[in-house]
């Protein structure tokens, strides 16, 4: 293998995929990245054997070949090569040599034979999302998967794909988003993947500012194909809870308040929450929200109030302002819809116009006052 | 048959004796304490106890007080004969140790004594021998000041009793016992313990602290605390000892009322119950504990060895002792002390922080404010000036991979991608955060964790997470260190906090307070968990629901082993409800066997399992919040299971370690 380039060119390449490197792993080849070299072609890939990334980039091949070199080296020594040409090659004893301006530099490889290969994805479906509709459904899905490894299926977004339908939903059980797409062409048959959060996460590093993102979908497979970049991600297995049961269907009691009010407003007064419960009062009645936070063990106390449109009968219900925040966050109209059940109910949040096509809602669970 | 009736009354006496002897001289340090507590009540300021094979052989009491006369022997040596009672009244008000006019009597019907004593008001002394009940004189003999009584053969007479006895090992430290006993009740005096003619020990004349110096090694006393206390007309005072001084085994537990010795198993309970959480099941800790009250409210008068005392309130004398070391523990806490074994420094002076630091409930004061009271104030260049360079978050030079991130429209949307939220630690989002963001560092570079504490600017969690965020530039210096510590720098030099203890230290607390006080909130389910569970831990489950409840564990019998998780503790990051409750549940049955109380037990099993791990990474924002929350509890230095969770490494230690002088 022998190639030469610019660091720029290279050093884009490597940032793409280095995210996809374990931090730590007990597999020493799994810190390394592969580099593999067909004419003028230079194929970059990491992996943690769930994720894989690879990329592409046009250099100048003098010699073919392949070798997986540390990570952390070929990063550290390249970014530091700003503005210069990098000329590579390997050795028999698998050592990746690099010249740059003045310096030499040599790092132990290892053999590219030892590299994992990349997934084969016998593809069944394919979809094929606009790189917003992507961003959009990452955005407001990732943050509120659960981080139970023991309920694997709550640690990934849920896809649902039916003809002109797309679902994502996420859950920890204590809070759910649901997005469903109807402004969406499939026609394949109905499916259901789940996807691991740090591929997703990957995706959105990696999306193109316009485009397409083009999803092959295989057995326990998927590969992802993005401009710059082709993701290959594990799918999770499992089965995952029936979400539609526990969203309250006919609740009546509607608030309509301001987005940023509501949050400022409970940002506010959660600074006066207990530090441990961070837990925070909605009272609602005619015409206002009034929102409490008090510390019993430190003596602060913080009310906000709001004047918002509300009609049903008062009540109070306290919430965890942290997971409320997180979810007040992903709305991005500037009114908010939120449907306040029972004491014992999930409230429904939503942005009072929805996007084209789009129905998004999100729930909460309430805390027990007791 | 008739017999002469003065001969009966000697037989009757003879036999009498040898009755109260069983009950009054049941092993050789019986006889020790009979004449240690003559001896004191002479008005003795130096004792010398001398024992031969375990006291088999011989047992020898000297002492310098004011002796008897050949009148006071005889009348000595018969029963219920004393010189300390003068009406019957007088037994509801016993200050003298001895009052029943036995111990003489019943230790000479079954041994051999001889008696060498001299009252100062006389010219002489006197020389007394009995011999299996056979006196021979007092004849006149020259001696100093005092007495000195020499008991020989004991149970060379009754055979029964010595088969009943120990090795000589054990009635040997039956008779050191004693002789501590006494040594720590009366420091004042000089004490010699001579062993087959070896000293044993020699004390001479102190005070308590002193005392325990001369006796455990001076250094005992920086693990010792003064517990001083009343309530209504019951003192206590004394010291009790934590850390080095847990014992595995009694032995150093020591009551006494009106500075007579006495043993009470409730209120050793007492003691335990004081020191709460900061002692494991089966440690003792030393105590030197002397109640004073009025004789008349209570009995020392339960059992002729005199070993338990009745109170009149029995409730009283329970809750003297449990607020006497509860306080002393707090007191020691508050001083910046750890009541139980900790290097912190005891250099710096804190004899002011007593005044400065308010009551430990429901002040309102921060972690940081505290732990600058207890090791001293941050430097304070340190704490503005250099922070305008370093709100720069998280992610710098050693990040390089951050040079890529997402191309963003939504300004809002990077953040939970980008920083782990506070709400949740164990957000995946952190972890691959911090797996995207720096993913060779730990692998590669062995020294990147150090490397990034050594320069704070790259090393700080500055969180970015708005909610609820104080003003971070004054919180600064706090590091996380291998997901397990937290380092901050106080003016003596660096506290380490024990992430893990440190977090189940506050559970603990917030759990006891929300079965006895304050019912915890519970975070509801939007997907109820089912539990299947063992038949024990169902049982378990069903004596323990309503506690759990009270914490916000909101748990229901469905049917036969299967249970429903509708809510947990609010706040609690909890990753798995039915791993978590099953954790407790199998807790909860060996704290429980620990443990005196049920809730103690439930509220240790929960804060152990419900605690943020060791490898759980934190934010600044979160170590923050839990240095402040620490601090809040009680005793905020020991974790429930007695672990330290604060250590100072002051700069004259560290300097050591560097050897810099
Ligand atoms: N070491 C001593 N010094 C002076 N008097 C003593 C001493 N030992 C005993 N006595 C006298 O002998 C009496 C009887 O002692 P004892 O049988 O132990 O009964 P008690 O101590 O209950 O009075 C005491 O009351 C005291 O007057
Ligand atoms: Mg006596």
């Amino acid at each position: 293998m022998r190639f030469s380039t610019s660091q720029s060119n290279f050093i884009e390449a490597f940032n793409r995929i280095a995210p996809a490197v374990p931090s730590k792993s007990t597999l020493p080849i799994l810190s390394n990245i592969l580099l593999q070299l067909e004419g003028n072609r230079l194929r970059m890939v990491a992996t943690d054997l769930e994720v894989s990334v690879l990329t592409e980039i046009e250099v100048h091949g003098q010699e073919d070949g392949a070798l997986s070199v540390p990570a952390k080296k070929i990063g550290d020594i390249s970014r530091e090569l700003e503005g210069l040409d990098l000329e590579c090659w390997m050795d028999e004893n698998n050592h990746l040599l690099m010249n740059a301006g003045a310096g030499s530099y040599k790092v132990p490889g290892i053999s590219a034979l030892e590299f994992p290969n990349l997934p084969e994805i016998e593809e069944s479906a394919k979809v094929t999302l606009s790189t917003d509709k992507m961003d959009g459904f990452i955005r407001r899905l990732t943050f509120a998967v659960s981080k139970d490894e023991l309920r694997p299926a709550l640690t990934g977004v849920f896809f649902q794909l039916r003809p002109n339908e797309i679902r994502g939903v996420a859950t920890d059980g204590h809070r759910l988003v649901r997005i469903v797409d109807q402004s969406f062409q499939y026609d394949g048959d109905p499916r259901e993947l789940i996807f691991p959060v740090k591929a997703l996460e990957m995706v959105r590093r990696n999306l193109p500012e316009e485009g397409d993102v083009e999803i092959n979908i295989g057995a326990n497979q998927v590969m992802i194909k993005l401009e710059d970049a082709t993701l290959f991600s594990r799918l999770i297995e499992g089965k995952y809870p029936h979400y539609e049961s526990v969203i309250p269907q006919n609740i009546e009691d509607r608030l309509i308040v301001g987005t940023e009010d509501l949050i400022r407003a409970v940002k506010r007064a959660a600074i006066f929450s207990n530090p441990i419960s961070r837990q925070v009062i909605f009272k609602v009645e005619a015409e206002k929200l009034e929102i409490t936070a008090e510390d019993i063990e430190l003596g602060g106390q913080g009310k906000e109030v709001i004047v918002a449109s509300y009609n049903g009968s008062p009540k109070e219900i306290g919430y965890n302002a942290n997971y409320i925040l997180e979810i007040l966050k992903q709305i991005e109209t500037d009114e908010l819809r939120m449907d306040v059940g029972g004491t014992t109910q999930a409230a429904i949040i939503k942005p009072t116009e929805p996007a084209e096509g789009e129905d998004f809602l999100m729930l909460i669970m309430p805390v027990r006052l007791n | 048959m008739l017999t002469p009736p003065g001969k009966i009354k000697i037989l009757s006496e003879g036999i009498a004796n040898r009755i109260a002897a069983g009950e009054v001289v049941e092993r050789p340090a019986s006889v020790v304490k009979e004449l240690i507590e003559n001896a004191l009540d002479a008005g003795a300021t130096e004792i010398l106890v001398a024992v031969k094979k375990a006291g088999f052989d011989e047992i020898l009491v000297t002492d310098n007080g004011w002796g008897m006369d050949d009148e006071d022997l005889l009348l000595a040596f018969r029963r219920h004969a004393t010189s300390k009672l003068d009406s019957a009244e007088d037994l509801l008000r016993i200050t003298h140790l001895g009052f029943r006019g036995e111990a003489l009597p019943s230790v000479a019907s079954v041994s051999r004594v001889e008696v060498l004593t001299k009252r100062d008001d006389r010219p002489t002394g006197f020389r007394f021998k009995v011999d299996g009940g056979k006196a021979t004189g007092p004849e006149p003999a020259a001696t100093d000041r005092g007495s000195s009584i020499r008991v020989r053969s004991l149970f060379y007479n009754v055979p029964a009793r010595r088969k009943f006895l120990r090795t000589p090992a054990t009635e040997y430290n039956h008779i050191v016992n004693v002789f501590r006993k006494y040594a720590l009740s009366y420091p004042e005096i000089k004490w010699t313990l001579k062993r087959e003619d070896d000293t044993v020990w020699d004390f001479s004349s102190s005070d308590l602290r002193g005392r325990i110096g001369q006796m455990y090694g001076e250094g005992a006393l920086s693990h010792i605390h003064t517990v001083e206390g009343r309530t209504g007309d019951m003192f206590i005072e004394g010291v009790v000892g934590g850390g080095e001084l847990f014992r595995k085994s009694r032995g150093d537990q020591f009551f006494f009322i009106n500075k007579r010795p006495f043993i009470s198993s409730s209120l050793h309970h007492a003691v335990i119950n004081g020191f709460g959480p900061l002692i494991h099941y089966g440690q003792f800790p030393l105590y030197v504990l002397f109640l004073r009250l009025d004789p008349e409210d209570f009995d020392v008068n339960v059992h002729p060895s005199k070993h338990e005392v009745r109170f009149r309130d029995e409730r009283q004398a329970y809750r003297t002792v449990l607020h006497g070391i509860r306080d002393a523990l707090g007191n020691t806490i508050r001083s910046g002390e750890s009541p139980v074994n900790m290097p912190l420094d005891k250099t710096t002076d804190r004899s002011s922080h007593f005044k400065l630091t308010p009551q430990p409930h429901g002040r309102k004061i921060d972690g940081r404010e505290e732990l600058d009271l207890l090791f001293g104030n941050r430097s304070s260049s340190q704490s503005r000036e250099s922070f305008g360079s370093q709100t720069t978050p998280v992610i710098s030079k050693d990040y390089p991979y951050q040079q890529n991130v997402p191309k963003d429209t939504h300004s809002h949307s990077n953040q939970s991608a980008e920083h782990p939220s506070t709400e949740d630690h164990h957000d995946s989002s952190a972890q691959s955060q911090s797996d995207l963001a720096a993913p060779l560092a730990g692998k590669y570079d062995p020294h990147g964790e150090t490397d990034r504490l050594m320069n704070s600017e790259a090393t700080v969690h500055e969180s970015t997470s708005d909610v609820g965020s104080v003003d971070s530039s004054q919180r600064i210096n706090v590091w996380q260190l291998h997901r397990t510590y937290i380092l901050s720098q106080v003016k003596s030099g660096l506290v380490v906090i024990d992430q893990h203890v440190a977090h189940e230290r506050i559970l603990y607390e917030k759990a006891i307070d929300a079965m006895k006080e304050r019912p915890w909130n519970g975070q509801q389910l939007l997907f109820p968990v089912e539990v299947e569970l063992t038949p024990d831990d169902s049982a378990m489950l069903e004596e323990i629901a309503e506690g759990l409840g009270r914490m916000g564990f909101d748990v229901e019998h469905l049917k036969g082993l299967t249970w429903q998780i509708r809510s947990f503790p609010a706040g609690i990051k909890v990753k798995n409800e039915s791993k978590l409750l099953k954790d407790i549940l199998r807790d909860y049955r060996n704290e429980h066997e620990l443990r005196l109380a049920p809730e103690e037990a439930l509220a240790a099993s929960f804060a152990c399992k419900a605690a943020i791990k060791k490898g759980d990474p934190l934010n600044l924002e979160e170590m923050n919040a839990l240095i402040d929350d620490l601090f809040l509890t009680r005793y905020p230095f020991v974790c429930p299971h007695g672990r330290p969770v604060v250590i100072n490494l002051s700069m004259k230690e560290l300097n050591k370690l560097f050897l810099r002088e």
